[in-house]
This record gives structure tokens, sequence and C-alpha cells, in this order.
């Protein structure tokens, strides 16, 4: 265990400006890169492991892209960060381009035939910025704040939790991109609980039911303050009202 | 999933006009703590209530005080119940940073059956209401306070950088990122480094890139509100007019934009020109 040092600010935004002239310094080794841009450092106190590695993807589809074990292997590597300190772009930076370079350019690959849209593809996802940019499109850190949703949640486990926000991007960015539902932990373990009971059953995934149903928890927190309320009862509201949406759509299909 | 007052179809106490004579107020307050070198966060709170009909929804345990905390930077979104009408409630280290608001509630914990009140405004008189659990029948002002623990200056988030893809002569600032970073032409860049330490030119830069740099953040933040909260030097701002009392008005125009940005750089600028006068 050791401490991170990370780019200071400063160097984050150089590297910003430096990626936006030229993208494919991501192929270049992290301290050629610090050394010829005289990029600088400062000690930070985040613990990192450095004897924690994330598994290289095998490939793009969620069976194969490995981010389910790679949030608790995140996790592990950063045991003492808080959510406080995971909205520092700085820590995201440095191990896109530092430790974990060598994941980020596999999991991240270009795939566009298009040149001039590389130096928005490493913007996105080899920095952080705002919520959306560190939950959703830096390649680290979107795992650990996966990981870190997934450790809070009460009565199931992480594997559990992932394999429902996984198994569809729509299904995660609905429910946790909104400044709803997905902050407040009783309404997000109550509405994983009641996918997780549907899929179990049989009732897979749907698109269109899943934001029927999502529109209509919005609807019913116009009214009544779910954050207030328990996860019982919370469960025993909504699954009429999953039900009632997915009834709907296969209506609609048949 | 704030609620939204218009659509509730039972009278609301506290920030509507539902109730006549009776009223809902809370004061909330942060303050940082440090135990062991870890800093963390405790709010205080007071609630005053004065209706006796809600008074008894909370005294038979129907209803309670709570506060409705949310950090979105943290993806923080928790309701306290608070069983007295003061206390304190100790967040745990690094669990709020950002943008922090609280809107003090009272809420239904189990139904309410037939729920009336003596004071309601003359549309809802003589009605009664079945109040259902997480209903909110009172509702407080939200307060919003920024969670900052490596703190900084406003004055210190502000870059000068010299950029050869503009006219010489002109100034620009970049303000989508941490820092605003105010890039000059070439020819500018000089007359700034000739200037800026020379006591009777300074305040004349300061009419006017400074004032620019702050007019723009101003301007960008009036018509950013939410999305500039990402920015350290948004925070930093809104922290600054917060300890001056003062506040960015969203519908503000140029002119009043303009004339706060120009009372923020007075003291660099029109303050010291005037004890030369």
């Amino acid at each position: 265990m050791s401490d991170l040092q990370v780019l200071k600010t400063e160097s984050v935004q150089k590297l910003r400006r430096i990626v936006l002239a030229t993208p494919e310094i991501i192929y270049e080794p992290f301290d050629e890169i610090a050394d010829k841009h005289s990029l600088s450092f400062v000690q930070s106190t985040y613990s990192i492991n450095n004897t924690v590695d994330l598994l290289m993807p095998l490939g793009v589809s969620q069976d194969q892209n490995k981010d389910s074990e790679n949030c608790s292997r995140i996790l592990a590597a950063l045991p003492s960060m808080s959510p406080a300190n995971a909205t520092d772009e700085r820590v995201w930076v440095t191990l896109s381009f530092g430790a974990f370079a060598e994941y980020m350019r596999e999991r991240w690959k270009f795939r566009n035939s298009q040149e001039d849209k590389l130096p928005k593809h490493v913007l996105n996802h080899w920095f952080a910025t705002g919520v959306r940019g560190r939950m959703r499109d830096n390649g680290i850190s979107r795992l650990w704040w996966m990981g870190y949703i997934a450790k809070k949640v009460p009565g199931m486990s992480m594997a559990q939790v992932y394999e429902v926000l996984y198994a569809n991007s729509d299904y995660r960015s609905t429910l946790l991109e909104r400044n709803s539902s997905g902050n407040s932990l009783n309404v997000l373990t109550a509405v994983l609980k009641i996918s997780q009971k549907a899929f179990d059953s049989g009732v897979p995934y749907n698109r269109e039911s899943w934001r029927d149903f999502m529109k209509a928890v919005n609807f019913i927190g116009g009214r009544r303050n779910l954050a207030a309320m328990t996860q019982d009862s919370l469960i025993e509201l909504l699954t009429p009202v999953y039900k009632k949406a997915y009834e709907r759509s296969q209506k609609k299909a048949s | 999933m704030k609620s939204n007052l218009r659509a509730l179809p039972y009278p609301i106490l506290g920030r509507s006009d539902d109730f006549v004579d009776s009223d809902f107020q809370t004061t909330v307050d942060f303050e940082k703590k440090v135990v062991d070198a870890v800093e963390s966060v405790v709010m205080s709170y007071t609630f005053l209530m004065s209706n006796d009909a809600v008074a008894q929804l909370i005294e038979k345990k129907l209803a309670t005080y709570a506060l409705d905390v949310s950090c979105p930077d943290t993806l923080y979104r928790r309701v306290f119940y608070c069983e007295a009408n003061s206390g304190v409630i100790h967040f745990l280290p690094g669990e709020l940073y950002g943008k922090v608001t609280v809107e003090p509630i009272i809420v239904l914990l189990k139904p309410a059956l037939n729920f009336k009140a003596d004071d309601l405004n003359e549309e809802y008189r003589g009605m009664t209401f079945n109040l259902r659990p997480g209903d909110t029948i009172a509702i407080d002002e939200i307060t919003s306070r920024y969670i900052e623990f490596d703190k900084l200056k406003f004055e210190s988030l502000v870059r000068i950088q010299t950029a050869n893809d503009i006219p010489a002569e002109t100034y620009r600032f970049d303000l989508q990122s941490d820092f605003i970073v105010i890039l000059m032409g070439k020819d500018f860049r000089r007359l700034w480094e000739a200037y800026r330490d020379e006591r009777d030119k300074a305040p004349f830069l300061a009419m006017s890139v400074y004032k620019d740099c702050i007019l723009a953040a101003l301007d960008y933040v009036s018509r950013n509100e939410l999305d500039s909260d990402q920015y350290k030097w948004a925070r930093a701002l809104k922290f600054k007019l917060f300890n001056l009392g003062k506040k960015i008005n969203v519908d503000a125009d140029f002119d009043d934009l303009n004339s706060q940005a120009q009372q923020l750089v007075s003291k660099l600028s029109v303050q010291r020109l005037l004890r030369n006068v």
C-alpha cells in the first residue's frame, strides 16, 4: 500500500489541452508524457494497493468486458477512498494515464474511423468532469462509483447488484444518472429488488416498460417523498406499478 | 423528486398559503469538525411549527419532522427523521462534498384519515384529507451550503495564459474547467506584464480584464446555475458572494451583472484610483 501521487490540478488542465491537439499520447508511457510536458505531481492522502490489477476485457459485451469484476477490484485498489475524495478529477486522470493505462487502452479502444473524434473520446474516458463524467464516462471512476453503490445496497450481494445494474446500460443510466431515485439508497434498493425479482421470474428488461415505470416513480415522487419511506413500503407501493408498466408494454407488443 | 406544491391534493404548511395563521420554520447550520485529523460535517437544526392539527399528527407518531439532505456530487440523498424540535446530525467523513441541499419537511409515517385543520385557506375550508406515508404536510425553504475541505479562494482559481490563436491585442476567457483561464493575445500579454505591477496603471487593468472576467463568470453561472457547480471557480465564486450577502440572480440582465462585477473588483480598481484624485 502506498500514498498515491496525483497530477496537480494545473497539470490536469495542461494535459487536457495536450490531448485536444495530440490525443495519441494515450499510447505513450505516462512517465514519458510527464517528462516531455513538465507535468507536476502532488502527494495525496489516498492510499493505493499496487498489487491489485484490473482484469483485461476480452470483448465489449457485458459478459466479456469484466466490468463487474473490476468494480470490486478498484474498490480493493483504493480502500480508503471516500465519496468526497472520489470527486477529485486528479485521481482518475492520474490512474487513467498511469497505473491503469493498459486497461484503459483496451477497454476504451477507439473504434471510430473518424480521427477527429479521437480527442473527444479521450477527453470523455480519460478525464472526469462533473458528476456524469465521473459516474458514466471516465474508465476508472465509473468502476469505483458503481462498486461504491453496489457495496451500499442492503440485503443484496455486490454480485447481485452488478447483475441487475449491468443487465442494460439504459437501465443503469435511467436509475442512477437522474438526481432523484438513484441518490436515495432506499429507493434505489427497492427498485433493484423489484427488478431482480421480475428478472428471476422470467420478465426480462424492456426499455419501454422500464422507462414507463421510472416515469411513474417520478410522478409518484412528486406527491410523496419516496426517500422518506421505508424500503418495505416502497416495495409494496412500487411493485404493482412495475408490473403494470410491463403488462402495458406487453399488451402493446401483442 | 422534489415535490411540486401545485400538484398536491392536500394542503401544505409552510411555503404556500394553504394554512392562514400557522407557520413552519426551520434553521439549519453546518459546521466542520476535526477528530483525529479527519474532517467531517455536523449539521444542527431547529424546527418551529405552530399548527395544532399537524402537531397532533406528530404527537400521535403519524408524522415526523424530517430533513431531506441531498448532495449530488457524492450521490447522497437521505431523509433524516427528527424526533426532537432541535438536534444535530453527524455525517460520516467524506460523505458530503460540493453543494448540499437540505429541505425541512414534516412527513407522514402512517396513514392519517380525515385530516382537517381549523385555519385552512378558504378553498379547503370544511374539507378533510386522507394522508398517506410519504406525503409531506409541511415544507420549509431549502437551505444550500457548499462543503469544500480544500477550499480555494475564487482569486486563486484564475490563471493567465498567452494564446497565439486569438488576435494579438485582445483577451478572452475559458470557463470550462476548474480554473478560469484568461487567454491573452501576444501584445495584450506584453501590456499586462508591463503594467500589472505599476501602482498607477494596474487599476485600469483590473477595471477591464478582472471586471470582464468576473462578469463572464457571473454570466456563466446565471445561465448554467446547476451545471456550473462542477467547476471549482464557480463554487468559490458562489461562496464568496454568499459571504458578502449577495447572490446571483438567474434573471439578471447585463447591467445587473456588470454592476455586480464592478462592485466586486472596486477595491482593486476604482477605489485605488480614487485615492489619488
